[in-house]
């Protein structure tokens, strides 16, 4: 594949009065994790949906593969900041959800998975008996035991504790190095972003536009002590200088 | 306070529960005491100097002690009597009632919770019958019985009808909300894993609702049972509203108060077999409570 695997074209949102996105465009990679940073309301979340299928643009095209996205797209793999597990099924029937859906269910590729993300043991608990931290392991296998061509990932680590948080970051690095997956994530923690991105895309407060992109060069294999090196605090200032005028804009917008 | 609300211990709660019960016997037994009245005096005629009776006078004052029941409550021991007694009697009572709210509240529910998810589903049904929902809701099951009566005379039907008439509207609001509270992630999620529309029904919608619809159901069974008293008011000589209606005609409080007590014991049963049925249909409802 040598084309973009998501491409974004002049997309414009519109929710009423609202302008959510305005003219973006913007084009991931194969194999690249993007990660997008913007203040609230920016119109992250609304870009995702778009990718996801979930909703159409007002203006422009969003593509997958080169085909346009009409409906809901199963290649494009969701992980919610809400989890979403299914309350009324085992971990085990989480992940095979979707491959039963389409008559693919395979035992053993999802006890890979379950190894894959570390939640041996747990195969027979439901969700509510597990922790947000265990909650959001079973989400991603779940997305992953469709084996979507994106992983599309809507600030999954939000509602989670500062230390569980680290821990799946570098988790979610690992996954993504074996499976090699295409990654759009979306966060507010520019930490994340750093930790997590081979790019970082900035957008600027509503409407949302792409402002600023970054490559992010620090070395892989990643885990949290890159957060002590030079390079990495060049990067955060950088990246907060251009977040930092979005959020101000965004507190002036709605004062 | 450092704790809110303030809890005492599982024990202290069932002893205060006992006292509670006791309390509300001993002043049922209060009210039903004999009553010492009654002054008897003796009089004697006082009359003038032309022999006309002016005035009496009292020659003798004595009381006496009658004892006069309350005639609007039997004791608390007539009553356990009146039950032991007659417990043959009360349970065909219990069984012919049970079976008219089963049957009521089986036939509220199957009709309720279908259209009450396609209300959640389409808008435009639920706008056009949410006016019709409303107006219903407010009747109580007590004013259908004159109508069920013109139509339907004095069978099974009218009382069933009764209780569907009581029912249904709140039956059918509750699979609206269960309906409509459904987490949306929930259905994206599912269908970004590839679920087709058709299957969502069945594969989402209805297991995250199922939970919300038997709790309302829950509360639906207990208002079928107000329902039944009312259709039991008249056109039958069974069940136990009849026996509550029956009996108010000669003033037989005593069996009156077993058929309210058994109303109340037989909807606290029902509850406790329709949460079993509930820990069999959605036990991932019931996990907290094993305590993680």
């Amino acid at each position: 594949m040598t084309g973009p695997v998501l491409r974004a074209d002049g997309v414009t949102m519109r929710f009423g009065d609202v302008v959510a996105l305005e003219q973006l465009d913007l084009q991931v990679a194969p194999g690249e994790f993007l990660v997008v940073v913007g203040a609230s309301g920016c119109g992250k979340s609304t870009l995702l949906n778009l990718f996801a299928g979930f909703e159409q643009p007002t203006e422009g095209t969003v593509e997958l593969l080169g085909e346009r996205i009409a409906g809901v797209e199963p290649r494009c793999g969701m992980v919610f900041q809400s989890y979403a597990l299914f309350p009324w099924l085992t971990v085990t029937d989480n992940i095979g959800f979707g491959p039963s859906a389409r008559g693919t269910r395979d035992d053993k590729a999802i006890a890979d998975l379950i190894r894959l993300v570390g939640i041996e043991g747990f195969e027979d608990h439901y969700p509510a008996q597990l922790s947000g931290g265990m909650r959001q392991r079973v989400a991603l296998a779940r997305t992953l035991a469709n084996d979507p061509d994106v992983l599309l990932c809507d600030e999954p680590f939000a509602a989670l504790d500062a230390m569980t948080r680290q821990v799946l970051q570098e988790e979610l690095n690992r996954l993504v190095e074996t499976t090699k997956k295409t990654v759009v994530f979306i966060t507010h923690s520019i930490d994340e972003a750093l930790l997590l991105a081979d790019r970082i895309v900035v957008l600027t407060a509503r409407p949302g536009r792409v402002k600023t992109e970054v490559a992010n060069p620090l070395p892989r294999p990643r885990t949290a002590k890159v957060q002590l090196s030079a390079d990495y605090l060049r990067l955060k200032e950088q990246i907060w200088e251009s977040v930092q005028e979005e959020v101000l804009a965004h507190m002036r917008a709605t004062r | 306070m450092s704790r809110f609300p303030p809890q005492i211990p599982r024990r202290s709660r069932t002893v205060y529960g006992f006292l509670g019960i006791t309390a509300v016997l001993v002043v049922w037994t209060l009210l039903t005491m004999p009553v010492f009245t009654d002054t008897v005096e003796e009089r004697r005629a006082v009359t003038n100097d032309a022999g006309d009776v002016v005035d009496y006078e009292v020659v003798r004052t004595e009381r006496r002690y009658a004892v006069v029941n309350r005639p609007g409550l039997d004791t608390p021991w007539n009553t356990f009597r009146r039950a032991n007694d007659d417990y043959i009697q009360i349970f065909r009572h219990i069984g012919r009632s049970t079976l008219r709210i089963l049957l009521g509240f089986l036939i509220s529910a199957s009709l309720a919770v279908p259209l009450g998810i396609s209300m959640g589903l389409f808008p435009r049904l639920r706008a056009a019958l949410n006016p019709i929902v409303s107006f219903l809701r407010p009747i109580p099951s007590i004013a259908w019985v004159p109508l069920a009566l013109i139509w339907l005379g004095v069978d099974e039907v009218q009382k069933l009808f009764i209780i569907f008439m009581g029912s249904f509207a709140a039956a059918l609001i509750y699979t609206v909300e269960a309906t409509l509270k459904v987490d949306p992630d929930l259905i994206r999620a599912a269908e970004n894993l590839g679920v087709r529309k058709r299957q969502l029904l069945t594969k989402v919608l209805l297991p995250a609702a199922l939970p919300s619809i038997l709790s309302g159901l829950k509360v639906v069974m207990a208002i079928c049972w107000t329902c039944v008293i009312s259709a039991e008011i008249v056109g039958t000589s069974q069940g136990l509203g009849s026996l509550i209606w029956v009996r108010k005609e000669i003033a037989d409080t005593a069996a009156i108060m077993v058929g309210i007590v058994c109303i109340s014991l037989v909807v606290l049963v029902l509850d406790a077999l329709f949460t079993l049925l509930e820990r069999k249909l959605v036990p991932w409802m019931f996990l907290r409570e094993r305590g993680e």
